[in-house]
């Protein structure tokens, strides 16, 4: 039984505020703060073997960075998840890294992959940022575990 | 799919071949699959030579189809990627910007709204008559209990709706995708777990009882209706269903094997109109059909001095059609008979035969009526035709008429000379410039003769008629084939056989072709369809060699090579060697014998069996195998070719 996360990336500095490489567009800082208050309280619920594999945006990246310094994980990176990327692209990933795994990325294509290996069409689960969601793979079908964001995090943690 | 792959392909040519690929699976299940079907439930379980029973066939089947469909689906997405590096973009709209958004959302309730038909599928409603190649967005309803729900994807709405253009940018997105996000507005209130797309195929293969037919007219009319009705022999689905395919798979009555997920849209014979794109740079340059010179003389005059034989799509059809229409305003011509089996819309020849009988001439059609997949275009001309006079006649009953000839008579001085045009493709104007074919034209008084009791044959009661030169299906082409094969066996080493031709079935012929191998004939067979001889069989078919040759021309001409111990005998033929040409069809295999037209023929075979480009080599086991060193594209080379060859 496998586990896959997603994870759509931390509160990012406006796209409209920002000039130059999309890709290079960085998180605020509330959006860090946010995240690694969300990723300490949920580290429980994470397996105790997994690999995180990142889009190569600074945006999803950072939030990778976040997870990596709380669980120790190994962190790789991975060009398949860049915005705009197809379904295709993210199975592509989940054969790559045959284990359980925790991948950051981008809206839209999280909740289109979310959706399609969930079998929910029309897609009607979004994602919020920061927030995480985990599936359950058992003998190739996929099964929902659970969806949680980060507001709800601190309001369960009081923050 | 080779080609829809090919990268020397221009990227709108890999959309087109992806078209003809879905295409000519939809026929494949709406033809042989049913044709297998039909069989099973008649009882059959008898094994065809290749040892399968009819259901172990339509298992390999299933089997097969999924491979490609996977595959195919790659490249369905590789092609949207390369069309989005081109500015062509097909969206899915949950990744459609707001812009777009707004006028995908605009489009929806202007334009597709008002004609869309939400059908409730449960206990209370029967279920919906789906035609066949209906194309289905299904809906999964949990209320207290499961239903379903059904909305027919308009087929008079664009499939890719245009949202903008800007500067090069297309934007397109699927009617479907479109109706699917919106879905909750045509089954509003009611709890929609889940929504996918469906499309059926039925059996397509009309029966007509022509003894019982008092109208044959009337009788392929109802037949039409009927094929959408056929049994359902396909089920394919877009999306996770597995309720809903359940539920279908009874409604239907199909089995596992006849559902096919697909990972892509379904109904992809609609990237043709992706193709119509004007983007003249991502296809294929134009080529100018060559009008040879000769024909800017009198056309009578020309056929008086020699034969000729023409190369469509390499030649130009006009001559053929000019042809046609002088003979309409000339005044010395007396009648002008002509078999039509696809002539396409909007036909030259058509309106050139109309004409023809205005001003008074003795015009017959032979009209095919029962052309697969055109009867219906078919009879709606041969009406028109009916109309301005012209004897339009239905062929023989029983046998479809698929030879291509026409024959016009003219008075000159104190004789009657009959002018023949004679060709392995249909009087198509628009498909003559993408299918190959031969034409072949000449005054000779015997082929004259010949075909002049063949008209007689098709229009008054049957009778096998004596006939000179010409060899005729049903009566004598399999057996002349068999005689020319045989005579090349004499030879033994020294026999030399070249066919080209679209399909070869026929489990006779082929056994005399191994026969001829043995005795060490050296066969080639330039077949592009399907080929059910197996060559390099050490002790039977080692010297014989298959090749398939699929470019961006479809090979359609069948000409025949016979050494004959030096005295070389070349044929045209409007059939292939299937036993259905050989026994259900009226063909003709005709000998070209002045020396021009038959060194043209011969240099045709020679070329092609040097092509490397678009080659294709049957192998011993079935496989086709495609050679790494690509470096001569023979319909490439007879583009320029022509231009040298013909005056």
């Amino acid at each position: 039984m496998r586990k896959i996360f997603l994870v759509r990336h931390g509160k990012a500095v406006n796209g409209e505020d920002w000039e130059g490489d999309d890709c290079k567009r960085p998180l605020t800082g509330e959006g860090i703060e946010d995240f690694r208050f969300f990723a300490v309280n949920i580290k429980n619920l994470l397996p105790q073997d997994f690999v995180i594999v990142s889009s190569p945006c600074e945006r999803a990246l950072k939030t990778a960075k976040i997870l990596q310094d709380i669980t120790g994980k190994k962190l790789e990176v991975s060009k398949l998840l860049e915005p705009d990327a197809e379904v295709e692209d993210y199975l592509e990933v989940l054969e790559r890294y045959n284990n359980n795994i925790i991948i950051v990325a981008h809206e839209p294509e999280l909740s289109i992959f979310m959706n399609e290996l969930l079998c929910i069409n029309p897609s009607r689960i979004k994602f919020k940022k920061g927030g995480m969601v985990k599936i359950i793979e058992k003998k190739g079908r996929f099964f929902l575990s659970f969806f949680i964001t980060p507001q709800v995090v601190s309001k369960l943690f009081e923050k | 799919m080779e080609e829809a792959k090919d990268e020397t392909n221009p990227l709108l040519e890999k959309v087109k071949f992806l078209a003809i690929f879905f295409t000519n699976l939809d026929e494949f299940f709406m033809i042989r699959v049913a044709g297998l079907k039909q069989q099973i439930s008649a009882g059959i379980g008898k094994s065809s030579p290749d040892g399968l029973t009819p259901k172990e066939q339509l298992g390999k089947i299933s089997q097969k189809t999924r491979v490609l469909l996977r595959e195919t689906s790659v490249q369905y997405r590789k092609i949207v990627k390369e069309l989005k590096s081109k500015s062509i973009f097909i969206h899915q709209y949950d990744k459609l910007n707001k812009t777009l958004k707004k006028l995908a959302d605009r489009y929806f309730y202007e334009f597709v709204y008002p004609v869309l038909t939400p059908l409730a599928v449960d206990l209370t409603h029967p279920f919906p008559h789906l035609s066949n190649l209906s194309f289905n967005v299904i809906v999964e309803i949990h209320d207290e209990e499961l239903k379903f729900g059904l909305v027919p994807v308009p087929k008079n709405l664009p499939r890719f709706i245009k949202l903008k253009s800007s500067g090069e940018g297309l934007h397109y997105i699927l009617l479907e995708d479109l109706i699917i996000h919106h879905i909750e507005s045509l089954f509003p209130e009611q709890n929609i777990t889940d929504v996918a797309s469906i499309r059926i195929t039925r059996d397509a293969d009309i029966v007509i009882q022509e003894d019982e037919a008092d109208d044959l007219f009337e009788e392929i009319e109802k037949g039409i209706r009927k094929r959408r009705f056929g049994k359902p022999v396909r089920l394919e689905a877009n999306g996770c269903t597995e309720y809903m395919i359940n539920f279908l798979k009874d409604e239907l009555e199909l089995h596992e094997e006849d559902v096919f997920h697909l990972n892509m849209p379904l109904n992809l014979p609609d990237l043709w109109k992706i193709y119509d794109i004007d983007r003249p740079a991502l296809k294929f340059p134009v080529y100018t059909p060559y009008y040879p010179s000769i024909f800017n003389i009198d056309i009578f005059s020309v056929l008086k001095m020699k034969d000729v034989a023409l190369f469509h799509p390499y030649e130009s059809i006009d001559p053929v059609v000019d042809l046609i229409e002088d003979a309409a305003e000339d005044p010395n011509v007396l009648a002008i008979k002509q078999t039509l089996y696809r002539v396409g819309k909007n036909s030259l020849i058509v309106e050139a035969l109309k004409k023809a009988a205005q001003n008074g001439k003795e015009v017959v059609a032979v009209v095919e009526i029962k052309a697969r997949f055109d009867e219906e275009s078919n009879i709606s001309w041969a009406k028109q035709l009916e109309e301005e006079g012209v004897h339009v006649v239905y062929g023989v009953p029983g046998l479809k008429t698929h030879a291509k000839l026409l024959m016009i008579v003219r008075k000159e001085d104190d004789t009657i000379r009959r002018y023949i045009h004679i060709g392995t493709g249909n009087y198509n104007v628009s498909t003559a410039k993408i299918y190959s074919d031969i034409a072949f034209m000449t005054a000779d008084l015997v082929i004259g003769e010949d075909v002049s009791k063949l008209f007689n044959v098709m229009t008054g009661y049957f009778h096998p008629p004596e006939l000179n030169r010409i060899y005729m299906s049903p009566i004598t082409l399999k057996k002349k084939v068999l005689q020319l094969i045989e005579a090349e066996m004499e030879a033994g080493e020294d026999g030399r056989i070249i066919a080209k031709m679209n399909s070869l079935v026929d489990p006779e012929v082929i056994r005399a072709l191994y026969r001829a191998s043995m005795k060490g004939v050296k066969i080639d067979l330039i077949i592009r369809g399907i080929c059910c001889l197996r060559p390099g069989i050490k002790g039977i078919s080692e010297n014989i060699k298959v090749i398939s040759i699929v470019g961006k021309y479809l090979e359609h001409a069948r000409i025949f090579y016979f050494k004959n111990k030096g005295k070389e005998e070349i044929y045209i033929s409007s059939a292939d060697w299937m036993p259905r040409n050989f026994h259900k069809r009226v063909e003709s295999f005709v000998p070209v014998v002045s020396p021009e037209p038959k060194e043209f023929l011969k240099q045709i075979l020679e070329t092609q069996l040097k092509d490397t480009s678009k080659v294709r080599i049957l192998l011993s086991d079935g496989n086709y195998f495609r050679p790494d060193k690509r470096d001569f594209n023979s319909q490439e080379y007879f583009e320029r070719w022509i231009r040298e060859v013909k005056v």
